[in-house]
């Protein structure tokens, strides 16, 4: 976790049953989909990630913490870019070889 | 191959049980994830970049095909329809839930399978040659030996918790495909005077961020004395390894520290005071592996065959295939084939269930139900008539797993990276892929079989870049990937460790940098000369100022 607030950032954190990427939503409900992130302005950060971390403790993520992004919901730092969006090399060849089949 | 008795059976049983009692306390909330965390490595289980991870071993790299089909049943049903092969001849699965992980550990046990000790600190799976038993240039088969060492090691009550974790590897064989000299503790296998198998044991090697090559540690142990001889160095390692530093607790750090007379003598010391009484069940139970079938009967099944017609075709594909995946067999009418999993521009050890499966039919049909994964994160079919090589070929066209690449540039080793793992700092695998891409059109006009291309995604070098020709390190600079070049690596039995190049290049970069330096390297090199010879011998500063432009 970045150590000086981003300006804007979006919460993330994995589901605990199945693992997947989860991001916090304004209603602080946890959606797979990270376009239903809620953007949280840097005086809120705090407070929103409290709320994540209420619901590490009570067993449902794991892992919250605040993603900076740029205002097209897009994060700033590579890794979590990649976290948010995927693999970048997602398996063409194996979709090919499947359909083969 | 060995069959599981009772004992292995109720092992994998009872520890898939006891995984599933700890996730539902987890889910429970009776466990917290800090309480849950070492438990979950204990069974191969990581939470990633995506999702969590499964890693499932496969005990020195042999599968059934039963074992095969198995692997592509769970990449189906568990997860995204495929899986990938690592350098420590497992396979990983990326996308399984933590609630479906009890029973894909379930329905491993069902096969003779499971995930004990894929992660944490204790010993790993212990990696061989993929040739081990039908290498024609074999001095010993170190299966029987891989197997006494895996039951040993399994759930061993004083190396559950080491400073860090510790791999073993070992070969048979002069010319080593098992890389034993980068790992904890590496295993040579030889004949003594007397015909009686011998051990000279190499420890200390690793790579990561303070690469080493082993050191010959104590030669000729023979087989009784193996094992308390290993525990020993267990014993004190797991005594003096540091563990005030997770960066400094290999054994390689503990030697270097320590220096190799005095860590000898500890050892020895140790080696004389354990009671060798609890290891007298050795002989019968090596006895009993090497008995369980370990391999087909080669001349009977030859004989059966003899008057089958067998392979009649041939094509140019085909004999390009054969001449670079095709190896000897100590066997009369018997090849090792290889089946790459490197197609130019795809993904390094990754395979669909499709492929996984058919691969486990080919080997029912053609290996004798048997296959084994490479730490070049490859498959073999170790047991093929020769007169029935084009019909294996065949089949692999099929699956598109014939590619002819196999120690060539284009077949690399690459980690999952940052595309999906937690601790990465750079993407490997579209590196590779345009790696792959770029060279695969050239080494199909020159030879270029031995150049290696490695590629990590972090400083941990899971993808051995430090012990390739060329090594590719992706790391972060200032929020960017970044990529050093090293070369002048080797991982066999002259092993090495690559040099730095001079600076990291964009990714973009990389594979024109590598072609300019084999360019470079078939223009200057001498007759049979490897990469990493022809760069001892040219030097440094000619690679560099070919590689940058």
């Amino acid at each position: 976790m970045p150590s000086k607030t981003p300006e804007q950032s979006i919460i993330i954190a994995n589901d605990l049953r199945t693992g997947r990427s989860v991001y916090l939503t304004q209603d602080l409900q946890w959606s797979e989909n990270a376009s239903d992130a809620e953007v949280v302005a840097s005086a809120d950060a705090a407070n929103v990630l409290d709320a994540a971390l209420n619901d590490e403790r009570a067993n449902l993520v794991i892992d919250p913490y605040l993603v900076a992004v740029e205002s097209n919901l897009l994060a700033t730092d590579i890794r979590e870019r990649i976290r948010v969006s995927g693999p970048t090399i997602f398996n063409e060849s194996h979709v090919s070889v499947t359909k083969a089949a | 191959m060995y069959q599981y008795d009772e004992l292995d059976q109720s092992i994998v049983e009872q520890r898939s049980a006891e995984f599933r009692a700890q996730v539902e306390r987890r889910l429970a909330g009776k466990l917290s994830e800090a309480e849950f965390k070492p438990l979950r490595l204990m069974n191969g289980l990581y939470l990633q970049l995506h999702a969590y991870m499964l890693r499932v071993a496969i005990p020195y790299g042999v599968l059934s095909s039963k074992q095969m089909a198995m692997l592509a049943d769970i990449a189906d049903k568990y997860d995204r329809g495929y899986g990938h092969f690592t350098t420590r001849q497992n396979i990983q699965y990326n996308w399984p839930k933590l609630v479906e992980t009890p029973d894909i550990l379930d329905d491993l046990a069902s096969v003779q399978m499971h995930a004990i000790q894929t992660s944490g600190n204790c010993i790993r799976n212990i990696t061989t040659d993929p040739f081990a038993g039908v290498a024609a240039d074999e001095e010993i088969d170190p299966r029987p030996l891989s197997e006494l060492l895996r039951q040993w090691s399994t759930l061993h009550p004083e190396f559950a918790y080491l400073p860090r974790k510790f791999k073993f590897a070992i070969t048979g064989s002069a010319v080593d495909r098992a890389a034993i000299k980068v790992h904890d503790i590496g295993l040579r296998l030889r004949r003594g005077p007397d015909g009686a198998t011998l051990t000279d044991v190499w420890v200390g090697g690793g790579q990561g961020r303070t690469p080493k090559v082993a050191q010959l540690f104590k030669t000729g142990v023979e087989v009784a004395d193996l094992l308390p001889y290993l525990e020993a160095i267990m014993r004190v390692y797991n005594r003096h390894g540091r563990r005030d530093n997770k960066y400094k607790a290999r054994i390689k750090i503990l030697l270097a520290e320590t220096g190799l007379e005095t860590l000898q003598e500890q050892v020895e010391t140790e080696f004389q005071s354990i009671d060798q009484s609890g290891f007298a069940y050795v002989p019968a139970e090596l006895t009993r592996i090497t008995e369980s079938a370990m391999l087909p009967d080669h001349a009977r099944y030859r004989e059966k065959y003899k008057t089958q017609v067998g392979s009649v075709g041939t094509s140019p594909d085909f004999e390009a295939w054969k001449q670079q995946n095709v190896k000897p067999h100590k066997e009369q009418g018997y090849v090792i084939a290889m089946v790459s999993l490197k197609p130019a521009g795809g993904i390094p050890g990754d395979a669909t269930s499709h492929q996984m499966r058919e691969l486990a039919e080919i080997a029912a049909r053609y290996s004798h139900d048997e296959l084994r994964i490479t730490h070049r994160q490859n498959v073999v079919l170790p047991h093929v008539l020769e007169k029935e090589l084009f019909k294996v070929w065949q089949s692999l066209v099929e699956i598109e797993l014939a590619e002819g690449n196999i120690d060539l540039p284009s077949d690399i080793i690459a980690c999952p990276g940052l595309d999906y793992c937690a601790l990465a700092t750079a993407r490997s695998i579209p590196i590779a892929q345009a790696v792959s891409s770029k060279i695969r059109a050239t080494e199909k006009k020159v030879d270029l079989t031995g150049v290696s291309v490695n590629i990590s995604g972090c400083i941990n070098a899971c993808a051995h870049h430090h012990v390739a020709s060329i090594g590719v390190l992706g790391l972060n600079k200032g929020g960017v990937e970044n990529y050093q070049l090293t070369l002048g690596g080797r991982n066999d039995q002259s092993a090495s460790i690559g040099e730095r190049l001079g600076p990291g290049v964009s990714g973009d970069e990389v594979p024109q940098a590598i072609e300019r330096i084999i360019n470079f390297y078939v223009d200057v090199r001498e007759s049979n000369e490897s990469l990493s010879d022809a760069y001892d011998r040219v030097g440094k500063e000619a690679f560099k100022e070919a590689a940058y432009v």
